[in-house]
């Protein structure tokens, strides 16, 4: 237990030490609110109304949010196998004595800690140019929502990799998965989604992590659901994401090293 | 004369083949494209009061063709950014772009050449991925009108070329492939792709209202969607001047850089 420990933290220190001090690490956070403001305004152009209203426009920040989001988690941790497959050291890593799904949960965790500045960044500053309040109104569901939710995505994130490693063009269907999971996932907010959306809300895993989340910024449920089932729902779809994902992982791996596949395209 | 051309010439070439490697992913920028589009309009529905309050706010009255000309047009301004500043990344990567220093071509018209081919490409995908409003545009008020929309992206697509080549010696110079990305999602928002300009903060406004692709979206909005030939007639000219004004700026930055990059080398 202990090494495995002190694995995953070696990974993610190693992660933080190479990609914090890279000028990628400074872009990517800064670049993060202004695609935010874009989709914000985007959206709120289709009632204007909203513009000038803070508490509608909230709904539609805090739901923007989760593409964010979701669409990091799909391009750190859904394309790892692929990126490293395609650098040529997948075959090393695989090679090593640590545990492979170790260094990809060791991924799943660094992706949090990259996108925890750029959301603050996000909520610091662009939320109060929109006449938002930055301050989510129950800062400690905000936070265990915040968590879940990243945990929830990067598992779901982490099942995706090994089908993104052995689709042909991955980053077309990263695309695609990055505008639709959101939308399934509460980007519109329940209460005013139609009744099939509705019911894909309330089957997709995803959107309990997320509800919590927009719950304790907002101040306001969307989902007619209580607030210990969302966080056992959270908790039960992190597990099973993480157990599917290590598993299907795993054999990827397996199937590229019997197939010789392994080796840097 | 033609032989100071040729090896631009194979630049070109070159290029052009590696995008007949890549039709799919030209493909898939269209598709991409409608559905960014479609979830937006498909969000905006959901929480939009119908098309009233939208045509008050933009002058237009349909969301998805209004916000169909914004996207497309900064997708290829936005491939064409990254197309440069990539063929001065891999250059330099290689260690192609010293050795191009060396010989008599010029590495900034190099740079601009090797984005062409993607251009070309990208005005095929714009035309796809625009074609639903060029045929309504057509039908509604004429070839005019779509000739001129044209005109203005290739008047407009000046700058962005001119920001390219700055950005790719950013790229040289600073080794920071990654800078694109900034100024990507900066064009972006500042572009008025998806809604007016008016409803960015005010400081976002001014710079929006010096970027010449916002202008470009303005005047195709206006002559593709509104028939208007005067209007389109007038951001034509501001258009033009502004992308002058680029070119001159452009000029001085360009041979800034290009000394920076020859004292520091790549």
């Amino acid at each position: 237990m202990f090494d495995l420990l002190s694995y995953l933290a070696a990974e993610v220190y190693g992660y933080i030490k190479s990609y914090v001090r890279n000028l990628e690490f400074v872009i990517d956070i800064l670049a993060w609110p202004l695609w935010v403001l874009g989709i914000v305004l985007g959206l709120a152009i289709y009632n204007p109304l909203f513009i000038s209203d803070p508490g509608s426009l909230a709904w539609i920040a805090w739901g923007v949010l989760i593409l964010a989001i979701v669409s990091d988690k799909l391009w750190i941790v859904g394309h790892c196998i692929e990126r490293e497959l395609r650098l040529g050291i997948l075959e090393n890593i695989a090679s090593s004595p640590e545990p492979v799904w170790l260094h990809y949960a060791s991924i799943a965790v660094y992706s949090i800690i990259s996108t925890f500045p750029a959301m603050v960044l996000t909520v610091a500053i662009i939320f109060p140019s929109l006449g938002i309040n930055a301050l989510p109104a129950n800062l400690g569901l905000f936070t265990l929502g915040y968590v879940l939710a990243e945990l929830a995505s990067s598992g779901f994130a982490l099942i995706y990799s090994s089908i993104a490693v052995v689709v042909k063009r991955p980053w077309i269907a990263t695309n695609a998965m990055q505008f639709v999971i959101p939308i399934l996932s509460g980007m519109v907010p329940y209460h005013v989604a139609p009744d099939q959306l509705k019911t894909v809300m309330q089957l997709n895993p995803l959107s309990y992590p997320f509800e919590i989340m927009k719950r304790g910024a907002i101040g306001q449920a969307s989902m007619p659901i209580g607030l210990d089932e969302s966080i056992a729902l959270s908790i039960l779809s992190i597990a099973i994401f993480y157990a599917a994902g290590i598993k299907i992982l795993n054999r990827t791996i397996d199937r590229l090293k019997r197939k010789g596949s392994i080796q840097a395209q | 004369m033609f032989r100071g051309l040729r090896p631009y010439l194979a630049i070109v070439e070159s290029q052009f083949r590696v995008i007949a490697r890549e039709v799919p992913e030209l493909i898939s920028i269209v598709l991409i494209v409608y559905m960014f589009i479609g979830v937006l309009y498909l969000g905006g529905r959901l929480i939009g009061s119908g098309n009233e309050l939208f045509s008050a706010a933009t002058g237009y009255d349909d969301p998805f063709r209004y916000q169909l000309v914004g996207v497309s047009i900064i997708a290829v301004s936005m491939v064409v950014l990254s197309s440069m500043s990539q063929f001065a990344n891999t250059e330099m990567l290689s260690g192609r772009i010293d050795s191009l220093s060396l010989t008599p071509v010029s590495v900034n018209i190099a740079i601009a050449v090797s984005s062409i081919p993607f251009l070309l490409a990208m005005l095929l995908v714009f035309g796809l991925s625009i074609s639903p409003v060029i045929a309504y545009a057509l039908s509604s008020y004429g070839f005019v009108s779509v000739v001129l929309s044209i005109a203005a992206l290739v008047v407009g697509m000046v700058p962005v070329f001119i920001f390219g080549v700055l950005i790719s010696m950013v790229v040289l110079v600073y080794k920071a492939p990654q800078i694109v990305n900034l100024v990507q999602a900066l064009f972006f928002i500042l572009s008025g792709a998806l809604y007016p300009i008016y409803v960015l903060p005010h400081i976002l406004r001014l710079a929006a209202g010096g970027l010449p692709i916002t202008h470009v979206i303005e005047v195709s909005r206006s002559l593709l969607l509104a028939g208007a030939l005067e209007d389109g007639f007038r951001g034509f000219y501001t258009l033009a001047t502004l992308s002058l004004v680029y070119v001159a700026l452009g000029y001085i930055l360009v041979r800034r850089f290009g000394s920076l990059l020859r004292y520091r080398g790549v």
